[in-house]
């Protein structure tokens, strides 16, 4: 495997989706180049998680294509593996067998390594139900990672985590990515997770791109006015397509988005 | 709370009424108080016991009951388990079969001593077929709830990580549905108890029910009550062993977990 092109490249064409007569996607077009970081950013219900179910496989477009290197998405994508906001460990298995499980043929030593990596090999013989809420998380982390997925889905993996923890996790999978350059696809309502972790942001909002934003900022990222300015740029974005009400959930609070995906 | 106070409270506060209940009831007994055709003594229990475990009959007969209860177990709570689980497993099979599981589950086996009797004499079958059928049907409600309430986020997980239908079953499906399986074994014994002392009652040449029917006929309560308190033993005793299987099999449990 090339060290340095570990990735795939995600290219949407046309993509719609609708539940009945309610249009989730309309007409999406995006090209996610190999071992990019992208954050995709939005209200609730803008069809955030859709567009990553899709790219996962876990759901079929109503209309378009979806292509992971070149070649058309049908059934479950090979290439992807996805990270949940809840860890979905299995309790049932320890720490260790929970990231074997995934493996086609065991092998101890790549799960020690994957454990490794997210730092939680003294915790391989635990039940996930004597680990804390971020432990459970890097355990999802490291399942996910020790089969070396060319693309990496998160699906708001810290957004039930606490706040100091989180920046802990956010860093983990910052590192893990610039060793590996896997291409990454990072729902969040965090803007300022977004700009910390991701080349590009993209704002969604009533199904479409509203913004496609690189950031171009040197990492580790710090907290810059250069950052500042992304933040804002990104927020008043969403802002301007809120509805009225909306606008509370923002005030006061750093970039991040109150309301929960439904 | 001392150590030696919190002790007390654990292990012997519970003894402590039936305790009490067994001295009256002997000393009740031993007065005259209480005539000896209505109700034995302890003691004249206990004398029983000896005298029949002595004679070598009191063993032939638990283990004529115990073996009758355990095999209908075997078979209802097999059957019950495969069942539940292709109905928790196949959609169709589901559609096709819980129907009538369910209308049969409304009849009370117990109802149906009197069809067995005329289908399978009152050999060993009936017995075993009572049994069978009485276990089976917890067995089988409790599988199929237990697979049905899975939870879909753990069967997404399995899909993204491409689990085979083995690993799915294996690794899923079956320690998911376990708890409920578990709680299942433990209401099918109690059942089978109670479906065994009611066939045994109604006829036997053998086992606790036999030996109850027989001594009922010469009177000799002290027997009577011999084989009722055994039944009641025998039924803790399998309580245990279910209980035992619980805490080791669902170790990963987090309600196990805060007990250790």
């Amino acid at each position: 495997m090339n060290e340095f092109h570990a990735g795939v490249s995600v290219h949407l064409q046309g993509v719609a989706k609708a539940y009945g007569d309610r249009t989730i996607l309309s007409d999406l077009d995006l090209r996610i180049p190999k071992g990019q970081f992208v954050a995709i950013v939005g209200h609730s219900g803008t069809g955030k998680s859709t567009l990553l179910r899709l790219m996962a496989g876990l759901e079929e477009p109503s209309r378009g294509e979806i292509f992971i290197d070149d070649h058309p998405v049908r059934g479950l994508a090979p290439a992807a593996r996805v990270m949940f906001q809840d860890a979905r460990l299995l309790p049932w298995l320890s720490v260790f067998d929970n990231v074997a499980v995934v493996l086609a043929k065991p092998d101890k030593e790549l799960v020690q390594q994957a454990l490794q990596r997210v730092g939680l090999l003294e915790h391989a013989k635990k039940w996930p139900a004597q680990l804390s809420g971020g432990q459970r998380q890097r355990v999802a982390l490291a399942r996910a990672l020790v089969v070396r997925p060319p693309l990496l889905l998160l699906d708001e993996p810290l957004g039930a985590l606490d706040a100091l923890t989180r920046l802990e996790m956010q860093d983990l999978i910052e590192t893990l990515w610039l060793e590996e350059r896997f291409t990454s696809v990072l729902v969040t309502h965090d803007v300022g997770e977004a700009v910390r972790l991701a080349d590009r942001v993209i704002c969604l909002e009533n199904g479409r791109i509203e913004l496609d934003l690189e950031v171009a900022l040197p990492r580790p990222r710090e907290r810059s006015s250069a950052f500042a300015r992304m933040e804002a740029k990104i927020l008043s974005t969403i802002l301007g397509h809120g509805k009225e009400g909306d606008r509370s959930h923002y005030a006061g609070m750093h970039g991040e988005v109150a309301s929960r995906e439904a | 709370m001392s150590r030696r106070n919190s002790w007390f409270w654990n292990r012997v506060a519970p003894w402590v009424l039936p305790g009490l209940l067994l001295i009256l009831w002997q000393a009740l007994g031993s007065a005259g108080l209480i005539p000896k055709r209505i109700l034995p003594t302890p003691v004249e229990v206990v004398q029983a016991a000896l005298t029949l475990a002595h004679q070598g009959v009191l063993w032939s007969y638990i283990a004529t009951s115990a073996a009758r209860a355990f095999s209908g177990f075997l078979i209802g709570a097999a059957a019950g388990f495969l069942l539940g689980t292709l109905n928790g497993v196949s959609r169709k099979a589901g559609r096709l079969l819980d129907t009538p599981i369910q209308m049969i589950r409304t009849i009370p086996h117990l109802a149906l001593v009197p069809i067995v009797i005329v289908w399978f004499g009152i050999g060993e079958q009936a017995k075993l077929f009572l049994v069978a059928l009485g276990t089976a049907i917890p067995m089988y409600m409790n599988t199929y709830f237990g697979i049905q309430s899975l939870d879909p986020g753990l069967l997404e997980m399995a899909r993204v990580y491409r689990f085979n239908r083995a690993k799915m079953f294996w690794k899923v499906i079956l320690p998911g549905a376990l708890p409920s399986v578990l709680s299942g074994v433990r209401y099918s014994l109690g059942v089978m108890w109670v479906t065994l002392i009611v066939a045994e009652t109604i006829s036997a040449n053998s086992g606790i029910g036999y030996m109850i029917m027989n001594a009922q006929e010469f009177m000799q309560m002290n027997i009577v009550v011999l084989g009722i308190v055994l039944y009641a033993l025998l039924g803790k005793l399998s309580d245990v062993i279910a209980r035992m299987l619980e805490v080791k099999l669902l170790a990963w449990h987090p309600i196990g977990l805060q007990a250790v």
